[in-house]
């Protein structure tokens, strides 16, 4: 039976409540601006436009409130950090915080279309309003008179007005424009493929968030929706259709108000949160970080190893790097592969673009001769954040499974584990700890191998070596004489030919569905929490998987979770 | 990180375009306002820009990722030659054919979207860059043959081909 409520059924609910209130907020406000009297005259001009118009601001008010949080890195970590106790299920979904950026992303865009056609109506209407020279009650609410202080009710005052025109006249229909157009900027270098292919036109051009945060707070200041204010003595149902009379004593003219600019009031609380948050991570970066130690590895990889003040990681946390002297505006993700008990603190880099390449040379990883440390290359680290591989001691059982270099995350875990393993008086819940490595090829085992021999032998020294199985899996790499040899080694030698491990290297890749399958049953009703960084094709495989082999009956659990930078 | 290939996030800016500007079309010509015709145009042109932009070019580096059922397009583009695979030409066209929706205040927005693709355009041909079709793999027809493996995977020895005694040769 598939089991949808331990991995799927949190985030629906999460965004099933999201999705609730902005069904209130914008059905309350379209109420509110059809029934309410105040703006009677108003929907005589315009028609029910200004619901639509109105009920979409409320909305957009409020998710623009919302999707500033999801990407302050910082605040996500305070609030993983404090959140301990809470339950997991909650917990787990701060590493979805991109996916609910994008949701709410696209929820911006969706009103912000029905607002802009709303808006077209609104304008329309009111510049016909303005030419219309019959007896009309339009004709006579757009010559109200303009100068008490500000009692018009239509802002379109030339007598043959242009819409076109009218609208680069008016701060809302300016900022409008120019916040659109951003709006569609920043969706348009974000789809999948510019993100993919070429990051920084995605990472530069969605900096127009700025523009569009500071047009979209000023775009009601002008106050351009009015509504009546002398409703006590104008009545709406008796003064409505004498408008002919109006001037009287019965029926004074009614005096209109703008209602107050209200997007700062929702931007502000996560506007400040951003800026602290950048500004900690700018304040963070100041600090003196120092090279202790650069050692090359095998397979293009070389390990930085670093010092700072005050630095304190958790298991399967990463940093950010900068380097001012390769580019003052990149900062990159590195996962931490050093253990919390370590007093240094390292990452792992292959050298595969552009920056790595330069980081590579600037700490001169090709040249032998030794050099001080004082040389090396000054750069700024902002961290350490939290990812999902932080709760892998919360499970019953860890299954973590890296791709090629995907395997950083768990070289900080699986030492944190020793070391806490060693320590005799601490109870882990962690039962057991299964590692599952696809591979493609023998030299790049070699940087992590060193660890992992370390552990066995640990372990076995412990009389623990059944909590850690390793499983790797070689895909390509060898050619028929190393084949041979392998396998001839592999008879006689306890130990794997390939890495040295007690545990037999696997040839090919894993058959997922028998490795759950043997893993549901050798686990029956205990939680596995699966760990996973890698390509998104396995990624979609392991999550079915997870969903199908989850047992509500039998309570065998399969927790997804999934590292993404 | 490579270099910025210009002309992938001008087609998909180009995309978003083409869906604002019928949109923008739509609310025109439901409207009934004055000068709705250009509404009708507005429409028109997104759904012939949609077409030219829909396949998408082949990528200077790395693998390109075309659209879903965008062969029969991409044919059609790559025989236009200049006229369709230049991005010169695009930035013009795109220029010029955004124009008119100037004059309608619901299709103002459209004709700045594919102002703004234009100059994206633009950047792409001073950078020298041009619309190159994505080769489609031919299928095979008939029965598929799963190659054999080039690497054979560690077997035993009596699984492989040479016999045990020649393996234990080699190894001495």
């Amino acid at each position: 039976m598939v089991d949808w409520i331990t991995n799927e059924a949190p985030r629906w609910i999460v965004i099933g409540i999201w999705l609730l209130i902005n069904g209130i907020i914008f059905g309350t406000t379209f109420v509110r601006y059809r029934d309410g009297e105040e703006f009677y005259y108003l929907r005589s001009l315009v028609g029910s436009s200004l619901c639509w118009a109105r009920g979409s601001a409320a909305c957009l008010n409020f998710n623009m409130m919302l999707i500033l949080l999801p990407v302050c890195r910082k605040l996500i970590n305070l609030i993983r950090g404090t959140c301990k106790c809470c339950p997991r299920s909650l917990r787990r979904q701060l590493d979805k915080n991109i996916t609910f950026h994008k949701y709410i992303a696209y929820m911006i865009c969706l009103h912000t279309a029905i607002h802009i056609g709303a808006h077209y109506f609104n304008f329309e209407r009111l510049a016909e309003a303005q030419t219309i020279k019959d007896d009309d009650i339009r004709n006579f609410l757009s010559r109200l008179p303009y100068s008490q202080n500000g009692s018009w009710i239509n802002p379109i005052r030339s007598s043959n007005p242009d819409p076109t025109k009218e609208l680069f006249k008016t701060v809302a229909g300016v900022t409008g424009v120019v916040i659109t157009l951003c709006l569609i900027i920043m969706v348009s270098s974000s789809t999948e493929i510019i993100r993919r292919s070429y990051f920084e036109l995605f990472w530069f051009t969605h900096h127009v968030y700025i523009i569009f945060c500071i047009g979209f707070v000023i775009h009601g200041a002008e106050r351009l929706i009015h509504r009546q204010v002398n409703l006590d003595k104008h009545p709406i149902d008796i003064c409505a259709s004498k408008y002919k009379s109006w001037g009287g004593t019965e029926c004074p003219v009614p005096e209109f108000e703008g209602s107050l600019p209200m997007s700062w009031v929702w931007l502000l609380v996560p506007a400040l949160i951003f800026l602290i948050d950048h500004l900690a991570g700018f304040i963070s970066g100041l600090r003196l970080v120092v090279i202790t130690k650069v050692v090359t590895h095998q397979s293009r990889v070389f390990e930085i190893q670093m010092q700072k003040k005050n630095f304190k990681a958790a298991p399967g946390q990463y940093i950010l790097i900068q380097c001012p002297s390769i580019s003052r505006l990149e900062w990159h993700p590195f996962t931490l592969t050093s253990a919390p008990s370590d007093d240094y603190f390292s990452v792992h880099i292959r050298r595969v673009g552009d920056w790595t390449e330069a980081l590579a040379e600037l700490c001169c990883v090709d040249k032998q001769e030794f050099r001080d440390a004082s040389k090396m290359p000054r750069i700024k680290v902002d961290g350490p954040f939290g990812t999902a591989t932080e709760d892998v001691m919360a499970y019953d059982v860890a299954v973590l499974i890296g791709c090629g270099i995907g395997i950083t995350p768990f070289a900080s875990v699986l030492k944190s584990v020793w070391s806490q393993c060693c320590q005799a008086g601490q109870s882990l819940s962690l039962k057991c700890i299964y590692l599952y490595w696809v591979c493609p090829d023998t030299t790049a085992f070699e940087w992590f191998q060193g660890l992992l021999l370390d552990l066995e032998r640990q372990m076995t020294a412990n009389n623990r070596q059944s909590m850690l199985r390793f499983h790797i899996y070689l895909t390509r790499g060898w050619n028929s004489n190393q084949a041979r040899n392998i396998m001839l080694h592999d008879d006689v030698s306890v130990y794997d030919a390939v890495t040295g491990l007690h545990q037999k290297t696997h040839f090919g890749r894993p058959q997922w569905e028998n490795v759950f399958k043997e893993l549901s049953q050798l686990h029956k009703g205990l939680s596995t929490g699966v760990f996973f960084c890698g390509p998104k094709s396995l990624s979609t495989i392991l999550h079915k998987l997870c969903n199908r082999f989850s047992n509500s009956t039998e309570k065998t659990k399969f927790y997804y979770n999934k590292e993404n930078f | 990180m490579g270099k910025i290939e210009w002309a992938m996030w001008a087609n998909e800016q180009a995309i978003v375009s083409c869906f604002v500007t019928i949109l923008c079309g739509v609310l025109a010509v439901s409207g009934q306002f004055n000068l709705w015709g250009i509404g009708v145009y507005a429409i028109l042109k997104g759904i012939v820009t949609f077409l030219i932009e829909y396949p998408r070019g082949k990528r200077q580096k790395g693998t390109s990722y075309p659209r879903r059922f965008q062969h029969l397009l991409s044919i059609l583009i790559s025989k236009g030659r200049l006229l369709t695979r230049n991005y010169f030409v695009r930035f013009v066209f795109y220029l010029c054919v955004s124009v008119p929706c100037c004059f309608m205040l619901p299709t103002i927005l459209g004709a700045l979207c594919y102002m703004i693709t234009s100059l994206i355009y633009l950047v792409a041909a001073i950078k020298g860059e041009q619309w190159q079709p994505i080769e489609v793999d031919k299928e095979e027809t008939g029965p598929k043959v799963i190659e054999q493996p080039r690497r054979p995977p560690p077997r035993r020895p009596d699984v492989s081909q040479r016999g045990p005694q020649e393996i234990n040769s080699n190894q001495v």
